[in-house]
């Protein structure tokens, strides 16, 4: 390592070593011998002085060269930087796009939805006022052809006459469920929590009262709560519970479980009965409007109930299915979303 | 002088008001009874105004039988004005119409329909409905105008 000695010590000491030199040089030769030993320090001097400076050029240079590494490095990290954030703006940019795209997208589908809404109100007010005018009009003429010309009716007449007003009363039914039908798709849902227990109980007390039911022995076992909307749901256990007595009801013993379990997802709810069941080979055919598997003059029915059912459960974001063996009793099981585990309480 | 009417029918469907006209009869033969069969009419029926200008004076009806869905006016339209008018407003206004639509009962009741009925499917129950109302509106209820 190379003692750097500063320009001002270096001068000193040279004078310094001078003077000590003269006063005690008597003869020539010591003082050539003095001279020449001043001269070689004066050289040693000199050279640790240049040896000094050349140490400090390179330090300067190294630091040069360092402080233009650094500056590269910072110039470097400044494109970097820009370049990052060009690349961020762009980002923003796309993003801000696609939004927009997603915005005039959703905007698009309100008013097309908006718009189907409007057809379908539009449609189930036509159903509610025109068509049920003719109908109106048969069955009235009909009741009024009785009531005043009873004596003139010949025959089997009479029997005729109470075939049109049967099949007006029939298809008046038949868009009375197709109305119920659609305005469910209309009606704003109002969720709140269920304690499914005392609503399937509600249900079936109301039922029971009904003519062919009160022979049915009906179980409830305790039910998970569900979350939902209380009119709808109370619709689809009536519709279970409806269904599950009518098929039982040529039993001689008529009988209805209802039970229920909880899993981490969701909340499963079974109506079980020992009626006449269906055949597994048609099941799909059970949930569409309309659709019946029996004949309407085995047991009664438009055919809307089970399709209402499912349209409500899946509008609750669940599902509804069922199993059977024909003459085997049938099982309707319907799953909600579970509600927030702290409120999950059986 | 123009008579005094119990019952005035609007009503543009000739079946339905053949139903309408049978059954009060039904209720009751010796109601005096008139039919108009659009919006208009209703309105120049009610204030004696134009093809009923001979009514101008005449004491109102004791109530009103009104359609919904009517030609030139609707009966929602024919409701409002009646009700908005300080010499028709106690006139009892009865809506008899086939929807059973929310929106239908909520706009009839908020623009003072004193009653609003649904038009039933079956002839029977037509009978019974409107004999309960003729017991109503023209024997039980006290009117406004005496």
């Amino acid at each position: 390592m190379l003692r750097t000695i500063p320009r001002a010590d270096a001068m000193e000491l040279f004078s310094k070593l001078i003077s000590l030199a003269r006063p005690g040089a008597a003869t020539l030769a010591e003082r050539n011998a003095a001279l020449e030993a001043d001269a070689a320090r004066a050289r040693a001097v000199e050279a640790a002085l240049r040896d000094a400076c050349a140490a400090l050029e390179a330090r300067v240079a190294a630091c040069e060269a360092d402080a233009a590494r650094a500056h590269e490095q910072l110039q470097q990290e400044i494109q970097d930087r820009r370049r990052t954030e060009q690349s961020l703006r762009y980002s923003e940019t796309l993003l801000r796009r696609l939004h927009e795209d997603l915005e005039d997208h959703i905007a698009e589908r309100t008013s097309e939805l908006t718009r189907t809404i409007g057809e379908l109100e539009a449609f189930s007010y036509s159903i509610s006022h025109d068509l049920r005018a003719p109908l109106r009009a048969i069955n009235g003429f009909a009741a009024i052809l009785r009531d005043e010309h009873a004596d003139r009716l010949a025959g089997d007449g009479d029997a005729l006459l109470m075939k049109i007003e049967t099949n007006a009363s029939k298809m008046a039914q038949l868009i009375d469920g197709l109305l119920d039908f659609s305005r469910l798709a209309r009606a704003e849902s109002m969720k709140t929590e269920i304690d499914m227990t005392a609503l399937a109980t509600s249900v079936v007390n109301e039922l029971a009262g009904d003519e062919g039911t009160r022979r049915a022995v009906v179980t409830i076992a305790p039910l998970p709560r569900a979350v939902g909307d209380e009119a709808m749901l109370r619709q689809v256990w009536a519709n279970l519970v409806a269904n599950a007595l009518k098929f039982s009801a040529p039993r001689a013993a008529p009988r209805i479980d209802i039970a229920g379990a909880a899993t981490d997802t969701e909340v499963i709810y079974d109506v079980r009965d020992n009626g006449v069941g269906f055949d597994m080979a048609y099941v799909e055919k059970l949930f569409g409007v309309f659709n019946r598997l029996h004949r309407a003059d085995e047991f009664p029915g438009v055919g809307v109930g089970l399709a209402l059912t499912r349209r409500i459960v899946m509008r609750h974001g669940g599902r509804v299915w069922a199993e059977s063996g024909a003459g085997e009793g049938a099982t309707f099981h319907f799953a909600l979303p579970a509600p927030p585990a702290a409120r999950r309480v059986a | 002088m123009a008579d005094d009417i119990d019952v005035l029918l609007v009503e543009d469907n000739p079946d339905d008001a053949e139903f309408t006209l049978r059954a009060l009869r039904k209720a009751n033969v010796a109601l005096r009874i008139a039919l108009v069969e659009d919006g208009v009419q209703a309105l120049e029926f009610v204030f004696g105004t134009g093809s009923f200008a001979q009514r101008a004076g005449a004491p109102l009806p004791r109530v009103v039988l009104l359609d919904l869905k009517l030609p030139k006016v609707d009966g929602l339209e024919v409701l409002r004005r009646i009700k908005s008018d300080g010499r028709t407003r106690t006139l009892p206004i009865v809506v008899l119409t086939s929807s059973r639509e929310r929106r239908d009962i909520q706009s009839c009741y908020m623009s003072g329909a004193n009653s609003y009925i649904v038009k039933p499917v079956e002839y029977a129950e037509l009978i019974a409905k409107l004999g309960d109302l003729v017991r109503y509106w023209l024997q039980l209820n006290e009117a406004a105008n005496g």
